[in-house]
């Protein structure tokens, strides 16, 4: 569960990225962050993270008020949510499953369970055949999937993504997506950000609009008058 | 809000981890052996590093070894300062005996030993040469003198305190305090203290600052690596321990280093400084670095490159991160 209350970014520069943002999605909601480059999508998901701190307001986390967190207990957080980022920051002096293996690591688990989860989540993006390569190696599109093996391989709650089709072709944006779904459809809070509107013009998800740090269209209260008309 | 949902995709979450206590002690192992095997990975890029701390480190305990030689040796070769009770010519035997015994009794004396006018001559004339004139001499003009020996290696100051109360007994015309070699001694084994100090100082800071640029470096080159493994949800202890160890490997090996540089100025130094000690017609032992001050150098630059890696990652992880 992700909710925000009167959330607003602004840096010292004046500029204010985030806007009085009022927002809430649902454990096991799947939805889209649409809005042009600037509209303060990365800032939102960044806020979600605690890569940024909110200058006004509050976020919830699964009950948990972060905008409060201090110290060791950021890296708690983060691990309840999986990033997946336009470029993935890969480790390319390391094997795809190093990268991938780096969460399970960080968060103390057993060496038999880090291969197990390791090879089902290379497997569901289907790179378990190059896990002993270097992501150098990779294509963007194979890089962009160990990004989201990384992401998904300690099972978070909260799935963020930040234009995770940027920068690959249709027909992969697609399946990338398609991944996205099936990760949300087993209960996992799903959020995407892009600015590329052709490719959820036809999703039934719920489609979050911002445009200068501030919610202009939300899809949700258009569904909920729909169904109650109907 | 139904946060913890447990479909089977959430299952197991808790149950293959490691126990906190386990997960604590791995983290360590593996921190350990990580910036254990960082330095023996690159073994030339790193001994530069270790002989530069391990150069500094041997300044100041170097200085330290010759310091407390120099004081060993300055006790071997002069004894206790001496304090001399010239007697009245006038002082009956008995008196005199009277007094040693009583000097005896204070506890800031060690001994003392009466040196009678015939034996003075007879030494006067064993180191002067100066016989004949002597002869030339009605009759002995030297006094009967007490040589009080101190306790323990006093100040210029209790010194001459004691010196001071000794004055007024009846049968002493006058007292002389040994007392200039002793001011001199003391005074220049306080300023090669105050020295040794000054320079243990500044070399440590030295040496802080040093593995704290090092680890810098090398955080730097990892920067990419720190930055994913705090967005995953490493906790700064995490990320800060292979560092931590790395520094105190720096340390240690650096002081290692040192420990076997100062043995061997030590050994080089030891002929020649026996060959002088000869000419005086005396034996001279360096005193090498014993166990507890090798260890204690070690413990100490061990600690100094803990602080310097410190001082490196507070700066680094308190910057915010960018993606």
């Amino acid at each position: 569960m992700i909710q925000f209350n009167h959330v607003t970014k602004s840096y010292e520069n004046g500029q204010v990225a985030v806007n009085n943002i009022n927002l809430t999605l649902e454990s096991g909601e799947m939805a889209y962050l649409k809005g042009h480059s600037g509209a303060g999508k990365t800032t939102l998901l960044k806020l979600i993270m605690m890569i940024e701190t909110v200058s006004r307001g509050q976020i919830i986390l699964n009950n948990e008020n972060i905008s409060r967190a201090r110290g060791e207990r950021i890296a708690y957080i983060r691990r309840q949510i999986g990033m997946i980022f336009q470029n993935p920051p890969l480790l390319f002096n390391r094997t795809v499953f190093e990268n991938v293996a780096l969460p399970l690591i960080v968060a103390g688990y057993r060496p038999k369970e880090i291969k197990r989860r390791v090879n089902a989540a290379l497997d569901k993006v289907s790179l378990l055949h190059k896990q002993n390569s270097s992501p150098r190696t990779l294509s963007t599109g194979e890089q962009q999937r160990v990004g989201i093996a990384r992401a998904v391989v300690t099972k978070p709650s909260i799935l963020l993504a930040d234009e995770p089709t940027g920068n690959l072709d249709p027909e992969l944006s697609a399946e990338i997506l398609k991944l996205f779904e099936a990760f949300n459809k087993v209960g996992v809070t799903v959020l995407i950000a892009t600015h590329d509107f052709s490719l959820i013009q036809n999703t039934f998800h719920r489609v979050i609009t911002l445009e200068g740090g501030q919610i202009i269209k939300d899809s949700h209260h258009e569904f909920k008058c729909a169904n109650t008309v109907s | 809000m139904n946060s913890n949902v447990q479909t089977p995709y959430h299952k197991n979450a808790q149950t293959n981890k490691y126990s906190s206590l386990t997960q604590f002690s791995m983290d360590h192992v593996r921190a350990f052996l990580f910036a254990l095997g960082e330095i023996v990975k690159k073994p030339f890029a790193n001994m530069l590093t270790l002989s530069v701390i391990g150069t500094v480190m041997s300044l100041p305990f170097g200085f330290y070894l010759l310091l407390s030689n120099f004081q060993l040796i300055s006790q071997h070769w002069h004894g206790r300062p001496e304090i001399s009770l010239y007697l009245k010519s006038s002082a009956p035997q008995i008196a005199i005996d009277q007094l040693i015994e009583s000097l005896k009794t204070q506890p800031a004396i060690k001994s003392a030993r009466y040196i009678s006018p015939e034996e003075g001559l007879q030494s006067f004339e064993q180191f002067t040469q100066m016989k004949h004139i002597l002869s030339h001499l009605s009759h002995n003009p030297l006094p009967g003198v007490i040589s009080v020996e101190p306790q323990q290696q006093l100040s210029p100051q209790a010194l001459n305190a004691l010196a001071e109360q000794l004055k007024p007994l009846g049968i002493v015309d006058n007292v002389q305090v040994d007392s200039v070699w002793v001011k001199r001694l003391y005074y220049l084994v306080q300023i090669g203290e105050r020295i040794f100090y000054t320079l243990t100082f500044i070399f440590s800071i030295g040496v802080v600052l040093i593995v704290g640029n090092t680890i810098r470096l090398i955080m730097q080159k990892h920067a990419q690596e720190i930055l994913v493994m705090r967005l995953v949800g490493a906790t700064k202890a995490f990320i800060r321990r292979p560092f931590l160890y790395r520094g105190f490997f720096y340390g240690l090996l650096g002081g290692i280093l040192a420990w076997l540089l100062v043995s061997i100025l030590l050994l080089w130094l030891s002929n020649p400084l026996q060959q002088l000690a000869q000419s005086y017609g005396s034996t001279l032992l360096l005193k090498g670095l014993n166990w507890e001050t090798g260890l204690g150098i070690l413990g100490i630059s061990s600690v100094l490159g803990l602080m310097g890696s410190w001082v490196a990652l507070r700066q680094h992880l308190k910057a915010p991160e960018s993606v």
